[in-house]
């Protein structure tokens, strides 16, 4: 470790990707998940109805008449509203 | 100013003056039934002050070329001049804060006055006006000493320097207007961040370029932390203020992202930022100030390796200790506070070396206020990152979250060893850049000293309270008892110490001895 850094500190743009690289693995590991797994990522295929319906809430749907999107098809969601 | 700079450089700063002018005017007239309108029409007359001023010192002879052989110091000169001002400023305005808590009538009955505005006023007056021009004129003044070369240019700098102020005012000014992300730390909206995209890159650009041109075949310790904290505050600062404005013409604008995604992103910004920003770069500080203050070489160059890369290494990992007991997953909760108790390993290493390199030179201490300012600096380096490091445990989190004890502890941080330390450097370089024997009064410093110590000291005890306490409602604690304890401390803690300090040090006697028997008396 000493032996690189003693290289590294002679050379900026060394030291500069070295700083880069070093500092970015925290913030990958940590973020880059969070965008994947399922515990924090919204399920689009539920919500995307309600969205394009501009309705916080399932019940919202019926007098719109958009109950035939997927979301009707998951009775227990639409009762949950 | 401008008569320093070349034909060349005048003419070029005069271009770029002019384009600020028509930013600002489209800004103006895009956001003329918005907030947007009064920031252009602050622009524009930043711009003309500027356009004002370098036609007005255009009959200045340019510069001749004696000025390559020495070092271009009055940015440096005219940073820390910045620096007291805005600490003036956010010192001013965080004590209102602190009056808001115990008289809430205090606003005035003005939206611009309320808590949720004035306390990011304070937050960035002394982060980014006070710390960040502190950081600015120290690193242009160490880097040219410790490369033995000049500054590529003459511009760049005064537009690193004037266009970072110009985005703290326009910063400060929008809170008070209510314009804000609402995100701690990168509270500005989306024109101001991309302002300051564009001026950290040209200050990173006058680093490398310096460092292109050092005569020294190694980069000094103080400069692989100075470029740390120019490198990953500019990651940081792009990556957390990604967002969508409404529209050109409106101030308002909405992140990139949402949910965990969001706040997660915005604590790995906002806990670097007080490692990298209130770390890293007031390490570079020290590691020049204090070994050439103390006239000692730095005291293991191997443990400043090890403390370096670890500090850059975990702390990017511990930002998600600001989100226990949340939605984030917890996991990544874990892992936040497993890499903030790991960090206390290179956090104590470099305070380690600080106080190892004063070994022999214990005897400035006693007698250089300027060098004792940089020791305690060194010391509340090594206490604050031990209690951040506790406090990041998830149970102990689990009392202080919402507490003062968290403000309290920033606050150890942010007085015990930013704000030392800057003074201390300042102290240091005020005389070597104005060319003076030494301060105008060095019992003005012992006097500055010993008051901040008191403070700090109190700050410490008010800590230790709040924490015997957790369970209590702290702000209210601090409403009924807050004015007497400051009192009954004061006489019966602080003085006596402040007393026997009085009496070992022969600087102030008379001034202190005297009106401190009053008081305890």
């Amino acid at each position: 470790m000493f032996g690189l850094h003693y290289r590294l500190e002679r050379k900026a743009i060394g030291l500069v990707l070295a700083i880069i690289g070093v500092a970015s693995i925290g913030g990958l590991v940590e973020i880059a998940p969070l965008f994947t797994i399922r515990q924090t990522v919204e399920d689009a295929r539920r919500y995307a109805c309600l969205y394009a319906a501009r309705a916080s809430r399932t019940q919202h749907l019926y007098p719109r008449g958009v109950l035939r999107l997927p979301l009707a098809d998951d009775p227990h969601f639409a009762r949950r509203g | 100013m401008i008569g320093q700079l070349t034909k060349n450089e005048r003419q070029i700063a005069l271009i770029i003056l002019l384009g600020l002018a028509v930013c600002g005017l489209a800004m103006a007239v895009a956001g003329r039934h918005d907030p947007l309108g009064a920031h252009g029409a602050l622009v524009i007359v930043a711009a003309l002050a500027g356009i004002f001023s370098s036609s007005r010192d255009t009959i200045y002879p340019e510069p001749t070329e004696e000025r390559h052989y020495h070092y271009y110091d009055d940015p440096t000169k005219a940073g820390i001049i910045l620096a007291m001002g805005w600490a003036v400023f956010g010192l001013f305005v965080g004590d209102w804060v602190a009056w808001l808590l115990v008289y809430p009538e205090f606003t005035f009955d003005a939206a611009w006055s309320s808590f949720g505005r004035i306390r990011p006023v304070h937050t960035t007056a002394v982060i980014f006006g006070f710390g960040g021009n502190g950081l600015i004129a120290t690193s242009l003044y160490v880097l040219q000493r410790t490369s033995r070369a000049r500054l590529p240019d003459q511009l760049s700098p005064w537009f690193v320097l004037l266009g970072y102020n110009l985005f703290c005012v326009v910063s400060v000014t929008g809170y008070m207007m209510g314009i804000t992300q609402s995100k701690e730390y990168a509270e500005p909206e989306w024109y101001a961040d991309i302002w300051l995209v564009i001026v950290w890159v040209t200050y990173f650009i006058i680093y490398l370029r310096t460092l292109a041109r050092r005569k020294e075949p190694h980069i000094y310790v103080a400069n692989w932390y100075y470029m740390a904290f120019i490198l990953v505050v500019a990651v940081l600062h792009i990556v957390n203020n990604l967002a969508i404005p409404v529209s050109l013409g409106h101030a308002k604008s909405y992140s990139s992202f949402s949910g965990v995604q969001d706040a997660m992103t915005q604590w790995w910004y906002g806990h670097n930022a007080v490692a990298f920003f209130l770390t890293a770069g007031f390490l570079g500080m020290m590691y020049y100030y204090l070994p050439k203050r103390a006239d000692r070489p730095i005291f293991s160059y191997r443990m400043s390796i090890i403390s370096f890369w670890g500090i850059t290494f975990l702390y990017m990992w511990a930002g998600s200790h600001h989100l226990h007991y949340t939605a984030l997953p917890h996991w990544v909760q874990t892992l936040g506070m497993t890499f903030s108790v790991m960090l206390l390993v290179p956090s104590w290493a470099s305070a380690a070396n600080a106080l190892l390199t004063l070994n022999g030179a214990w005897d400035k201490v006693r007698d250089d206020a300027t060098l004792r300012f940089m020791m305690v600096a060194a010391v509340f380096y090594g206490l604050s990152t031990f209690e951040g490091s506790f406090l990041a445990v998830r149970p102990v989190n689990s009392l202080s979250h919402y507490t003062d004890w968290t403000v309290g502890h920033v606050h150890a941080g942010a007085l015990g060893w930013v704000a030392m330390i800057t003074f201390g450097a300042i102290y240091a370089s005020v005389p070597w850049l104005w060319k003076r024997e030494g301060m105008y009064s060095a019992r003005l410093v012992e006097v500055h000293f010993w008051s901040r110590r008191c403070r700090d000291h109190h700050l410490c005890l008010r800590d230790v309270e709040l924490r015997h306490h957790p369970g209590s409602d702290v702000a209210h604690l601090q409403r009924k008892r807050d004015a007497r304890l400051l009192v009954c401390r004061f006489a019966c803690r602080d003085a006596p110490v402040l007393h026997r300090a009085c009496d070992r040090w022969p600087l102030l006697p008379d001034w202190g001895s005297r009106r401190l028997s009053t008081t305890s008396g």
